[in-house]
């Protein structure tokens, strides 16, 4: 299968998100998704560079967070990898189950952080996380729907 | 990205343009801190210049919710963009803030 790929890194500052956030919308324009999909696939890519920078480098600067975007017939794959702490599989696992629900009777009891993985999770097709040889990437698909 | 601030009838309505991403976010999280340090507990966030919103800009707008519910005030949104209304109905925080159409709205209703 045919398929396009680009890579930009970027330095572990949160300055940067929003600039790698605005190419993968770009990025994501080029692909045959709905206007909602690729909003949807910008957010997610965005809470896993978020991620990396906040927890993976904790909000240290001068690493590398690399985003690799692939498009082929089928949908768009997004990687995104860092050098720093990899994710607890526990953790992840713990999140990708954890509900988005509120009770809207205890507004202290709503937790300020937390939502990115479950976000991920509920909007992307499929999610994976691999961590080798000190590289970690949060591996990403939305397919594309045929007409 | 930029954060501007006017007060009407005693509620202050924070302007935000961009991307509410981390960077923003802490922006936000700064200056809700700064209000509610000069006792100032009823806010209104218009987000009519606002195209994009994740979990770090939710987180803060939570955060200064909590802050201010604490002290019997309230901060309530307005003017929500189609990508960023999904992302609060996604998170499910619809049910927690009150959502108005603009501005002006958000702020008689106090």
């Amino acid at each position: 299968m045919e398929y396009q790929t680009i890579a930009i890194t970027i330095e572990s500052r949160i300055e940067n998100i929003s600039l790698a956030g605005m190419v993968i919308k770009t990025l994501c324009s080029a692909a045959k998704l709905s206007e909602m999909d690729a909003y949807m696939v910008e957010v997610s890519a965005v809470e896993a560079v978020t991620n990396s920078i906040q927890h993976a480098y904790a909000n240290e600067p001068g690493h590398d967070v690399q985003i690799v975007f692939s498009l082929d017939a089928g949908g768009i794959t997004i990687k995104i990898c860092d050098r720093g702490i990899p994710l607890d599989p526990q953790i992840l696992e713990q999140k990708k189950m954890s509900s988005l629900e509120v009770n809207p009777d205890d507004i202290e009891g709503i937790p300020e952080g937390g939502r990115g993985l479950a976000i991920i999770n509920e909007v992307m097709d499929r999610v994976a996380y691999t961590s080798d040889q000190g590289k970690n990437c949060m591996i990403m698909e939305k397919r594309i729907e045929s007409p | 990205m930029e954060i501007r601030k006017e007060t009407i009838q005693d509620v202050d309505v924070l302007a935000l343009e961009g991307r509410l991403d981390a960077s923003l976010a802490k922006q936000l999280k700064s200056q809700v801190q700064d209000l509610i340090g000069a006792g100032r507990i009823n806010m209104v966030v218009d987000l009519e210049a606002v195209d994009f919103l994740d979990s770090s800009g939710l987180g803060s707008l939570v955060a200064a919710l909590r802050s201010v519910n604490k002290l019997n005030g309230d901060i309530k949104l307005a003017s929500l963009q189609e990508p960023v209304r999904v992302i609060i109905e996604l998170t499910r925080l619809h049910r927690v803030f009150e959502i108005f159409g603009n501005a002006a709205e958000a702020v008689e209703s106090f």
